[in-house]
């Protein structure tokens, strides 16, 4: 990497939030950096990150899973989508009933585990979710 | 109450329609969408005729004046609670002071024009004629016998139920998407050859079955003018005005189909060539302006047939919702013992 690449990469880095970047190169190099509130540095050689918190969101119950409400065309939610508590994530139906999964928190969509309608039983795993603080993340239902 | 905000031309307050009173010369009205009025009166805890509000013209904004558990049904709008997105066909619970916008009708999977609010407790205008539709035509019934405006603000009725729901609601699979027809992609409706049928070259009526029939601009609640090849007579007939009721297909001299809807005066003089079953006049109540249709032919015994197919949905609806209604309360009640 060029030295002006890594300034203007430091610089990206520290007005975002990723605390830890890790960058691999074609021949093996790693570049590690850390930003802690906007200061940039080396990571330190034993530096190990956190492994990302997970939450493992279930079926409330039984039915036949719909990854998009039956009017619409898009999935409610795809891995990447950030989402608000509250909001969405599934829907099972019963017949001609439909209820909502719910997310249980505000977080960013790791993972959608069921494909269309599958059906599935109280607990079985529908979406991994990374949680995360509810300030950024605003209700966005796609269509 | 219930505030209407922004300009919402041609809404009004409709039930499942004025019956009995024809005798007197007035028509029925109704909601154009009686499945989608039924449907979110059900997932509210309503009686399925208790009255909604028909929006036909968006965008919409109305204010919940008091918590409310309500509905959206019909066309799916994009509604929003605030800046909220909320989902089409299902139960949701608004604060006091909550707005709710709907938009243009997204046509994704189910084309449809209209889209109803039902609220728990219904609309609370009073009874006319055993009924709370707007009869436009003589100004009765209905909000004042009109059109909705901005400034409006409509009662609730009272409803015993909790106040404050906290679940995540529930919703319905809309009839337009589980019990399609269609005749090659187009959505139809079925039809009974009417009394004047026969009078009809037997071109005609192959093209009536046969033909799409384009919803023209000049359709509304009041019946909708349909285009397409001419539809002539062996011999123009003129008849004196008799009793029709909503799904009349009339044919005046130029040939070209006039369905009676929700709102059509109750006699009429011109041949009537068909009639939309009462099952399917639903459909074509959502059938946008624009679009086309396709006629079925079918007998007498399918048509009460397709009536019972109805009742079935709606009832199975009812009691799935009752269900789901019960259960959440369990649940409810359930939390505030652990607690």
């Amino acid at each position: 990497m060029k030295p002006d690449s890594l300034g203007e990469l430091s610089t990206w880095l520290a007005a975002t939030d990723i605390a830890y970047l890790e960058l691999r190169g074609p021949d093996g190099l790693v570049l590690r950096l850390l930003n802690q509130s906007g200061q940039v540095t080396s990571a330190p050689a034993d530096f190990e990150p956190s492994p990302v918190a997970t939450s493992v969101v279930r079926a409330p119950g039984a039915g036949r899973t719909l990854l998009a409400h039956p009017l619409r065309s898009g999935p409610l939610v795809q891995s990447g989508d950030r989402v608000a508590q509250g909001q969405p994530l599934l829907l099972l139906s019963v017949g001609s009933l439909l209820m909502c999964v719910p997310s249980p928190q505000s977080g960013v969509v790791m993972a959608v585990h069921q494909s269309d309608d599958q059906l599935v039983g109280y607990g079985t795993p529908l979406v991994t979710l990374q949680p995360l603080p509810a300030s950024d993340a605003t209700s966005q239902t796609r269509s | 109450m219930i505030e209407i905000l922004s300009a919402s031309a041609l809404a009004t307050v409709q039930d499942a329609g004025r019956t009995g009173a024809l005798r007197w010369g007035v028509g029925t009205s109704g909601a154009m969408d009686t499945m989608a009025l039924a449907a979110g009166n059900l997932l509210v805890g309503n009686a399925e005729d208790a009255a909604g509000i028909e929006w036909p013209i968006f965008p919409v904004q109305v204010r919940f004046e008091v918590d409310a558990v309500f509905a959206v049904t019909g066309a799916d709008t994009a509604a929003m609670l605030d800046t909220t997105p909320i989902l089409p066909w299902w139960r949701h619970f608004a604060r006091a002071g909550q707005i709710l916008r709907l938009h243009a009708p997204q046509r994704s999977r189910w084309s449809a024009c209209r889209a109803y609010l039902c609220v728990a407790g219904g609309i609370d205008v009073p009874l006319v004629l055993g009924s709370r539709s707007t009869q436009l035509r003589g100004s009765f019934g209905g909000f004042e016998g009109r059109t909705l405006r901005p400034g409006d603000r409509l009662p609730i009725g009272h409803t015993s139920k909790a106040s404050v729901d906290h679940s995540s609601g529930c919703g319905l699979i809309p009839p337009g998407v589980s019990m399609p027809l269609l005749v090659d992609g187009m959505p139809a409706v079925r039809v009974l050859p009417a009394a004047e049928y026969r009078g009809y070259f037997q071109s005609s009526q192959v093209a009536f079955w046969s033909e799409p029939w384009r919803i023209t601009p000049q359709s509304d609640r009041y019946g909708y003018r349909l285009a397409g090849k001419p539809l002539i007579p062996v011999e123009p007939k003129e008849l004196r005005s008799h009793g029709i009721v909503p799904g009349v297909i009339q044919v005046p001299p130029d040939g070209q189909p006039i369905v009676q809807m929700r709102d059509a005066q109750p006699s009429g003089g011109y041949p009537k060539i068909g009639t939309v079953i009462e099952a399917d006049l639903w459909r074509l109540g959502q059938a946008p302006i624009g679009s086309a249709i396709r006629f079925i032919q079918v007998s007498w015994d399918e048509a009460t047939d397709a009536l019972a197919a109805n009742r079935r949905w709606l009832d199975d609806a009812a009691r799935r919702v009752r269900l789901w209604q019960q259960s959440a309360a369990r649940q409810v009640s359930e939390v505030r013992h652990e607690t």
